[in-house]
């Protein structure tokens, strides 16, 4: 009875800790946010942070937030539509704060083409971004002097870098 | 599910209090030897409460030596399980040959078992990702795709590490529970999805593990004593 107790005490032992899996929350990468980074366009080089800056997107309502759109940033992450294959984003330079007459807004269009991946049980479907567009649409007076793609075709498949660079 | 577990341990000891009057023994008592057959009793009760879940196990075994008995499990399940952002449907068969050990030492005239076993099983069944919603940034709409995709001739097979009871509550009725622990050794995955649930092994988990039970009564059809 004794050599029994002792293979069960272990059963239940060896059960208990397979059991410790991270499985029910996901922790993977899921569909990955676009990441644009600041630069001085005299001095291309540098970075260079944007005061209080408003991101929206058309057709949503509300600004977009999160913590990496702060007073003063040079990178921002935010999110492209999985429901079109075009995303429009309003950038609008010193829109966060009282000052209506410095706001100075300008449009960036993302044309992109959506493949659904699995990515594991808690997690589901993420989307990924190929042959990501980038086009600044040109107004009177464009806060951006011009936007670069890092890399041609231009795929959006992760957060690790990244994607887009503005300068201005 | 511990819940059943414990009350059903509850049932089958003082099921085999009842059972413990038997026959006055002999000076030189044979054990019965024979093929025990019998079915799960869990999934088609859980059916029965549960619209997501259909399926049947068979299971036998045949003793071979004091201790030993070859044994096995055969069944197929239909299945649907919902996950946060998915949901998708099993449709299979399985069956599972192995053996079995009693652990537990009767008195005599007695046949209870105290089950450590192995198994080595073998699954074929299809799968379907009935609709799924990206995981993305809920700021923009999140879009669900309902078109479902089916993947067919999928298959896996794995081994079972078991433990149970069988209990002797009638003259040749057996009640049985058992626990299992299970390895994937193989199985053939569809693209861009995963084998979540394979019939038989129940729940896949990350490192290909995951755990069964079964609910069976039996009968012991006695062939001769030895």
């Amino acid at each position: 009875m004794n050599k029994l107790k002792t293979i069960v005490f272990f059963f239940i032992v060896i059960s208990s800790l397979l059991s410790c899996e991270k499985d029910e929350i996901c922790l993977e990468d899921n569909t990955p946010l676009l990441i644009i980074r600041f630069y001085n366009a005299e001095n291309p080089d540098d970075l260079k942070k944007v005061p209080q800056l408003k991101v929206q997107i058309e057709g949503i309502e509300g600004n977009y937030e999160n913590s990496t759109i702060t007073v003063l940033t040079d990178s921002i992450a935010i999110p492209i539509k999985v429901t079109e294959d075009i995303t429009k984003f309003r950038l609008t330079l010193n829109g966060n704060d009282e000052d209506l007459d410095n706001d100075n807004e300008d449009s960036l269009i993302l044309n992109y083409i959506m493949e659904d991946e699995y990515v594991s049980r808690p997690c589901g479907y993420k989307t990924l971004y190929y042959d990501v567009k980038t086009n600044l649409m040109e107004d009177d007076d464009n806060w951006i002097i011009y936007v670069e793609a890092l890399a041609d075709p231009l795929n959006i498949l992760n957060e690790k870098e990244a994607h887009v660079k503005i300068y201005h | 599910m511990l819940k059943y577990t414990i009350s059903l341990l509850f049932i089958l000891i003082s099921a085999s209090l009842f059972s413990q009057e038997k026959e006055s023994d002999t000076t030189a008592y044979k054990d019965r030897y024979g093929i025990r057959v019998g079915i799960d009793l869990f999934n088609p009760i859980y059916s029965f409460f549960d619209d997501d879940r259909k399926g049947l196990e068979f299971v036998a075994d045949y003793r071979v030596s004091k201790r030993f008995y070859i044994a096995t499990e055969f069944g197929y399940i239909q299945n649907t399980d919902y996950e946060d952002y998915y949901n998708y449907s099993t449709n299979g068969s399985y069956i599972k040959l192995g053996v079995d050990f009693n652990a537990y030492k009767n008195w005599i005239g007695m046949e209870n078992m105290i089950v450590v076993g192995l198994r080595y099983s073998f699954s074929a069944f299809d799968q379907t990702l009935n609709e799924y919603t990206i995981n993305a940034d809920p700021f923009l709409p999140l879009r669900t795709t309902e078109s479902s995709t089916h993947y067919d001739n999928l298959n896996a097979q794995w081994i079972e590490f078991v433990l149970g009871l069988k209990v002797e509550v009638l003259h040749n009725i057996f009640l049985g529970l058992s626990f299992r622990r299970n390895q994937m050794i193989s199985s053939k995955e569809p693209e861009n999805f995963k084998n979540l649930y394979v019939p038989g092994f129940n729940k896949v988990y990350l490192n290909d593990n995951g755990s069964s039970f079964n609910y069976t009564v039996s009968y012991l059809i006695p062939l001769y004593r030895k």
